[in-house]
């Protein structure tokens, strides 16, 4: 039945406003991109010279596709802990600042959780995981 | 070939003057501890007013929340009316729909009653049960002017 | 009179041509741009105008996640590729944009903590009797700092270093690749502006948001005419070593604030 169809459809547009924006976005992008793809194409990817990887006039030496350091990938574990960590106060400040709780409690439970923060950072200082050299 | 004032370009007279290498500061500049003690004098004087800022705002929100405690009440009966208004139409529309039916019970569903003065089961309607007898541009218009 | 210019600078790079490079990721590499420009200009929900037609409550959360997410663009467009510049400028990028978060999600907790909400309006109009930036400047200027290399902008624009990588994560574009990937780069720059003013200086009203809002995004600009480009290990020591201890310790001065404002 359509009509039943219909009213669903009107409480889930009323919810959607935002989702709208979003959509806006993406199809204002999406229809600059491809218009512009289309306006400028010159034959993709057939010249091979002109499509190769840029590389100061040089035949290109190798894949691009290589390894990197291991310092990334370390800096990402440290940031990987130190991102839950933010993470977990957003919701702490939240209760405290909305006035849920007396400030004290969360002030203690919290303080505790900031002074382990800076103990952890102060270990990953010691250790030598921040030195980038 | 003579050229009448002509005269060679050569240094100044005594010669040139010393090269005033050193740096001339025009704007008597503040000293550091100076500068430290302004910094720390108006950081604190900002603390202090901040407080007073949160407690200013923080009453604000109180009487806010409170002043939607005590209008509570209003809204709420307001919302009901409106739902009352909407199910009455519904109930209008269908006894319009099947009046040429002959054994019809308007706001029955196999014989089971479907609106309830029971407030456990008020509100419990599908939004397209809900919303099946209007117009979905009248509504949206009616939500966002009022 | 040189107001058509612009307009037509447009539409030249609107047409101007692309290539696939060999041997990429084609569907990456076209979509990166795509992903660049559709999440900055998502940001822009959080526009902090007194007129707003929109405004919603976890907005500072909004920005964090989208901040983060951010990254992706810069990772899809430079590994896509398959170019050593660009390979190097996405590793640069995308180490120097993580370290950065740390300190900007807890830089931001600072004015929200003050003003009491998680709604950018809210912490916008807090503001009433002092501006956030002179309860302490500190947090004001690390949150500077960590918005110039949360967006890459000089003097921290190591992904892009002109003189080292050619351009960076984007070498190998051309056409609207590069036009979105610079439109997407520009909008957060204005957009952080914006929020800057408003988070320490409370602008609300739409003329003081856009002016000051454009003047810090100014001083942008002309910090990358005075100051040279820093070295990688002092980026990331100034984000670990300096940034993050200060982001702590605002959050704690915030909450002491909070209690004490309790307690008078």
């Amino acid at each position: 039945m359509n009509t039943v169809r219909i009213g669903f459809f009107v409480s889930v547009l009323l919810s959607m406003v935002f989702c709208w924006e979003l959509a806006g976005v993406g199809m204002m992008t999406c229809l600059l991109y491809c218009l512009s793809l289309v306006l400028g194409y010159r034959g993709g990817s057939q010249f091979r010279e002109k499509s190769s990887p840029y590389e100061c006039g040089f035949e290109p030496i190798g894949g691009a596709r290589s390894s990197f350091s291991l310092r990334f990938f370390l800096l990402a574990m440290v940031f990987m802990i130190f991102d839950v960590e933010v993470v977990l106060l957003f919701p702490a400040m939240a209760g405290m600042m909305m006035d849920f709780v007396p400030v004290s409690v969360y002030f203690q439970g919290f303080f505790f959780f900031l002074i382990l923060l800076l103990l952890g950072l102060w270990f990953e200082w010691s250790e030598g995981s921040l030195e980038w050299l | 070939m003579s050229r009448s004032g002509f005269r060679q370009d050569m240094p100044p007279t005594g010669g040139y003057g010393d090269i005033p290498y050193k740096k001339a500061l025009q704007i008597p500049r503040l000293k550091g501890y100076t500068k430290i003690a302004i910094a720390t004098g108006i950081t604190l004087a900002g603390m202090y007013v901040c407080t007073k800022q949160i407690q200013m705002n923080s009453r604000l929100r109180w009487e806010e929340n409170d002043a939607r405690l005590a209008t509570w009440p209003l809204v709420k009966a307001e919302q009901d009316r409106l739902h009352l208004l909407q199910v009455r139409k519904n109930r209008d529309a269908e006894a319009e729909l099947m009046k040429n039916i002959p054994d019809w019970k308007v706001g029955t569903y196999y014989g089971k009653p479907i609106y309830h003065n029971a407030p456990e089961n008020h509100k419990a309607y599908s939004p397209d049960e809900y919303y099946v007898h209007s117009d979905p541009k009248k509504e949206l218009r009616s939500y966002y002017s009022n | 009179m040189g107001l058509g210019q612009p307009i037509a600078d447009a539409f030249k790079l609107a047409s101007k041509g692309w290539i696939i490079p060999f041997r990429s990721n084609v569907m990456l590499y076209l979509f990166g741009p795509f992903i660049s420009f559709f999440i900055s200009f998502s940001m822009w929900y959080l526009l902090p105008f007194e007129s707003q037609v929109a405004s919603f409550k976890w907005a500072v959360i909004w920005f964090l996640c989208l901040s983060s997410v951010n990254v992706y663009g810069v990772i899809v467009s430079g590994w896509a590729s398959n170019s050593k510049y660009s390979m190097l400028g996405t590793m640069r990028g995308v180490a120097q944009v993580i370290s950065y978060e740390i300190s900007m999600g807890l830089l931001m907790l600072f004015p929200a903590v003050l003003g009491m909400s998680f709604e950018v309006y809210e912490i916008f109009s807090s503001q009433k009797w002092v501006w956030i930036a002179f309860v302490s400047y500190v947090a004001l200027v690390s949150w500077s700092i960590t918005m110039l290399a949360e967006v890459q902008r000089p003097p921290f624009d190591l992904a892009e270093g002109e003189s080292e990588l050619v351009s960076g994560y984007h070498v190998e574009y051309g056409g609207m690749g590069f036009t979105l990937l610079f439109l997407a780069e520009y909008g957060c720059l204005l957009l952080v502006g914006f929020m800057l003013v408003g988070l320490f200086f409370g602008a609300l009203e739409e003329f003081s948001v856009v002016f000051f809002g454009l003047m810090a995004a100014w001083c942008s600009v002309w910090l990358r005419a005075s100051v040279p480009r820093c070295r990688y290990d002092q980026l990331m020591m100034l984000s670990w070593k300096s940034l993050c201890p200060l982001g702590l310790g605002s959050v704690v001065l915030a909450m002491i604030m909070k209690i004490s404002a309790g307690l008078g």
